[in-house]
């Protein structure tokens, strides 16, 4: 096909795969929402364009196989069909067929049609035809995974998943099988089997699910609540055995094997790196967002580790976890599993199962940089290549029995997230069972099933993570139930209800939870709360509630957050007041709005000429004037707008300070601290990034020279800890940064002796301050070893240059013993500058207001010559030398002479 | 001078194929992604036709036609349809709304640019 072509053809892939996203979400919402009508013309649509539009690329086996698909769908708008949890498992194998069909197109393989869920579709068509078959019986064909279709009892191993597993065992993932072995008892007790593997799916990188096409009997015989399904899945993961038991929550359910897969080449067209199929687009976005988010992790990583708060934690948890699904959602594999290691270990750390020492901090922070590099590495469209050693130390640390710290001595085994996340999303499910069904008592057997289900379903859960009010509210419903005891199992199941809805409000804090269960009374958390220590040790203390009500509280107040989490909205709200912007679009606005001014300009010179004219032409004068004042506001204001658009807080070049501190002092053992002030001054994105490398490197020399070993500075009488402070300031129009540090001063004497070595121009004494001004002179360094960092004489005279290039001035002093200060100041307003027009003899000058310190009117005579040819006169008791405007002296009109000071 | 054509569909891959198709043809082309977003569009510059989709959210192509000849200003700007073979009530119901003639998808570029020559040259 014609090039051309094939790079729309690339974009419809991404639209397809962006449609289907949709699609998928949609189909669950319209689960919840039946009734709503647009969803289901939404979805509709969807799969109508990715119809049409693959007819078009021809891709006819898509066009053929999503027409299916469409006629389920519009009978599903139409209202022909109910929407019930099998039709939808149908449209979501359907999707997901097509987005396989759309990888097989994409990386050029052959493509083939899931005959199967044809034959799932025509059976709902025939439905539609049959309205005596109830909604809600089970249609025959459903997979439980869209795999090749027929995988035989014993053929265990595709050769594709062969290799993808050893390419997965080679990057140290463990690869299990896992046998499920639910029964159909046992979904009648709230098991259910579709859970566990959407979770298992969730939480491995590999996931392979080969179904054994047993004997399902005919539709008329199906029973609802029986299970005719036994799925095996083969997976690689970071998980260990344990954890995947735990998805299960009940281990006798599933059994994990370790699986020995063999060492082969991974397989060809192997879709690790599919940068060049990615829509370029969405890589530039995860490039520039995983850019933003790995700073941000960095800073926070070093917050963290002097604060250890857990606020810091929790955020730096959700960064990676963020980071982690924008790389999967980009097929970036090797970078997600290590994502997902380090997201473990955070994850630990969160439940205080993993040590909090500096050590770990150096993992995680080892494990920032490799992400940072392998981001850098895939904008070059370059291969991420091996793990680094960091990530032995991660798994090793992940390896070691999860035993509790004394931090956090939680008699209660910790509800890790992956549980919790597992529990809300069945609890919630179960709510709405129950509150549906509660209002229509007395029960009849069916709807009588599903409370048992439900409730059971519950116990065990609560069970699991240890909540007793729950486990006994639950089992205080299920007797009242088995007991015909409807009032009592009304209020039962209320509580219940109430319980579960608590978890879904804002988390709140320990103290109201506390007050709200009853636990202790408003006035105990007042009086606790107006001392210092945690709210809850105090309550314990003072014998108010019990240190167990305490954790439980605090418990619960994690499964919130991880509630809050699961819910979007929230989220969204906070994002949408922050643009990134496309730094082009800014500056072709700016290019824009220049020529508005000058056009907007052009004006007064037109209203210069007319105003002349005689009374008709007077009042549309007037009103070009009006105009023009309301042109000028305006076209100021958006100046004034755009140009702020390019502004950022300085606090974002500030950032990267405090690792560089951090690594130098525990390189060389000092004690440093970084001091900020003036973050939120913004500059210029453009003088930001001119700025970034010079303030590094004053500051690594702050760090790396300036402040001197805790013996040496105690001994010199000072603190310990050496200070650098970086100070930002408006001054006038200029921006001010200060770079002050109180070590060791800049040695005047060796530098002295230096210079005079290379033979340059030296002032003639030490203490002139001229002398310092030398350090700017590249090649020249006091050091009299070189240090990776610094000390090759090269960074000084880069700072110099940009800060002339910048149209601003660098200074330095500094004081043996005492300190050193280097001080940056440029100008701040950047832009369109104005010019004064100046008409001379016929001939016009613009000159540049920012040259201009003052413009004077002369009468001529008070000019007077002075020695030599030139002119002077005599001003405010100076004398000022005088240029003429023109060449040779030729009109003999007013003569008005401009002075020009130097 | 060399006409405009406004190329309305949510779908941007092939938004982006009639673009390129027109654009061999010597058209200059706007794209718009449903109905609001094109007649935004025309109100801001001239067009001198629409090829429009059926099947967009906010406002589908018969409503989008529909307004257009509602509009004393636009009334005369001619308006080509896109459609697929399933679709063939919408034919219908395009013509009835004002449409000028339609091209069924998938199509050959030359079929798209016969008709649009044959509209406005």
């Amino acid at each position: 096909m014609d090039p051309n072509v094939e790079q729309h053809r690339i974009q419809f892939y991404q639209e397809a795969r962006d449609i289907l996203d949709r699609v998928n979400d949609d189909i669950l919402k319209a689960e919840a929402d039946p009734e709503n009508q647009e969803i289901l013309n939404s979805i509709f649509r969807g799969i109508h364009t990715i119809k049409g539009s693959a007819g078009v690329f021809d891709m006819d086996d898509v066009s053929q196989f999503t027409h299916h698909l469409e006629g389920i769908l519009n009978a599903l708008r139409e209202g022909r069909l109910v929407l019930a949890a099998d039709l939808v498992d149908v449209v979501l194998a359907g999707s997901d067929h097509i987005n396989k069909m759309i990888d097989d197109y994409s990386s050029g393989r052959q493509v083939t049609i899931n005959d199967d869920l044809v034959a799932a579709f025509m059976c709902f068509c025939s439905k539609v035809s049959d309205p005596q078959i109830g909604a809600d019986t089970v249609c025959t064909c459903i997979e439980v995974e869209a795999a090749s279709g027929k995988a035989p009892m014993d053929e265990l191993f595709p050769e594709e998943l062969g290799g993808a597993l050893a390419d997965a065992a080679r990057k140290g993932l463990n690869v299990f099988k896992v046998t499920l072995h639910y029964t159909s008892e046992m979904m009648e007790h709230g098991y259910d089997p579709m859970v566990l593997l959407r979770n298992l799916n969730q939480a491995c990188a590999h996931y392979h699910a080969v179904t054994p096409s047993g004997r399902i009997p005919s539709l008329g015989e199906i029973e609802p609540l029986s299970l005719y399904l036994h799925p095996i899945v083969y997976v690689a993961t970071e998980s260990t055995k344990e954890e995947i038991e735990l998805l299960a929550f009940d281990s006798s359910l599933v059994t994990v094997e370790a699986l020995q897969v063999g060492r082969e080449a991974p397989a060809a067209g192997d879709a690790d790196y599919p940068a060049d199929t990615l829509d370029p687009d969405a890589l530039k976005e995860f490039l520039v967002s995983a850019t933003e988010t790995l700073e941000t992790l960095e800073k926070t990583v070093i917050s963290y580790e002097e604060t250890n708060s857990r606020d810091a934690l929790n955020q730096i948890f959700r960064l990676v976890h963020n980071f982690k699904g924008d790389s999967d959602y980009l097929h970036f594999k090797d970078l997600t599993v290590f994502a997902h290691a380090l997201e473990s270990l955070l994850d630990r750390l969160r439940a205080g199962t993993a040590p909090r020492t500096s050590e770990t901090v150096d993992v995680i922070l080892q494990a920032v940089d490799f992400l940072k590099q392998s981001i850098l590495k895939i904008a070059r469209k370059k291969d991420i290549g091996a793990f680094p050693p960091v990530f032995l130390k991660l798994k090793n640390i992940l390896q070691q029995p999860a035993k509790a710290t004394q931090e956090s001595a939680a008699p209660l085994p910790p509800a890790s997230d992956e549980l919790g996340r597992v529990f809300i999303e069945q609890a919630l499910q179960y709510r709405e069972v129950l509150t549906t069904v509660v209002s229509s008592i007395p029960l009849d057997t069916s709807q009588k099933t599903m409370v048992q289900r439900s409730l059971n379903g519950l116990l065990q859960g609560s069970r699991l993570l240890n909540f007793k009010t729950l486990e006994q509210i639950t089992a205080k419903a299920i007797s009242a139930l088995a007991g015909h005891e409807p009032r009592i199992l009304v209020e039962a199941v209320e509580e219940v209800i109430a319980f579960i809805e608590g978890i879904e409000e804002e988390p709140k804090r320990i103290g109201e939870l506390l007050v709200r269960d009853g636990k202790i009374s408003e006035k105990d958390l007042k009086e606790a709360l107006s001392r210092q220590k945690p709210l809850g040790k105090i309550l314990v203390e003072e014998e108010k509630v019990s240190e167990e009500d305490v954790l439980r509280a605090l418990k619960k107040q994690d499964l919130m957050e991880t509630a809050k989490q699961l819910r979007p909205a929230a989220a969204a709200e906070h994002e949408m007041r922050t643009m990134r912007i496309d730094e082009r679009k800014v500056e072709h606005f700016d290019n824009i709005i220049g020529e508005l001014l000058i056009a907007r300009n052009t004006y007064e010179y037109l209203l210069y000429h007319l105003r002349g004219a005689d009374g008709d032409l007077r009042s549309t004068v007037k009103q070009l004037k009006d105009n023009l004042h309301l042109i000028s506001r305006l076209t100021n204001e958006m100046h004034h707008g755009v140009m702020s658009l390019r502004m950022i807080p300085i606090r974002n070049i500030f950032q990267k300070f405090s690792r560089v501190a951090r690594d130098i002092s525990r390189k060389q053992r000092k004690l440093i601290d970084l001091i900020t002030d003036g973050e939120e001054i913004e500059i210029d994105k453009k003088v930001a990034d001119m700025l970034t490398d010079p303030l590094v490197h004053i500051v690594r020399n702050a760090c790396d020279h300036a402040i001197e070993q805790p013996a040496e500075r105690k001994s010199a009488g000072k603190p310990e800890k050496g200070t650098v402070i970086l100070r930002a300031s408006q001054e006038g129009r200029n921006l001010t940064i200060r770079i002050i540090d109180d070590g060791k001063g800049i040695d005047r004497r060796r530098l002295y002796e230096k210079a005079k070595e290379t033979g340059m121009n030296i002032p003639s004494s030490l203490d002139d301050p001229a002398l310092l001004e030398l350090i700017f002179v590249p090649g020249l360094s006091t050091k009299r070893e070189v240090t990776d960092l610094s000390g090759r004489g090269v960074g000084m005279d880069v700072v110099k240059t940009t800060a002339r290039a910048l149209g601003g001035t660098v200074q330095v002093t500094s004081e043996e013993g005492k300190g050193t200060e280097i001080t940056l100041s440029f100008p701040m307003a950047m832009g369109i500058s104005a010019a004064l027009l100046v008409e001379a003899d016929q001939s016009s000058y613009a000159i540049p207001l920012d040259y201009i310190v003052e413009t004077l009117k002369l009468p001529a005579h008070k000019l007077r010559k002075a020695a030599g040819s030139g002119l002077v006169f005599y001003y405010r008791g100076e004398v000022i030398p005088c240029r003429t405007a023109r060449c040779a002296p030729r009109s003999h009109l007013q003569r008005q002479w401009w002075g020009l000071s130097p | 001078m060399s006409k405009t054509i406004l190329i309305v569909d949510d779908a941007m891959s092939m938004r982006g194929l009639v673009a390129m198709t027109l654009r061999n043809g010597g058209y200059q082309v706007v794209e718009a992604s449903d109905g609001v977003d094109a007649l935004n569009k025309i109100g801001r510059q001239k067009v001198n036709m629409v090829v429009t989709d059926y099947n967009m959210p906010n406002m589908n192509g018969i409503e989008l036609i529909k307004n257009l000849k509602a509009d004393p200003q636009y009334r005369f700007l001619p308006i080509v349809m896109l459609t697929t073979e399933s679709e063939d009530g919408k034919k219908q119901q395009g013509q009835m709304a004002g449409a000028k003639a339609w091209v069924v998808k998938p199509f050959k570029p030359e079929t798209m640019l016969m008709v649009v020559k044959k509209i406005i040259g």
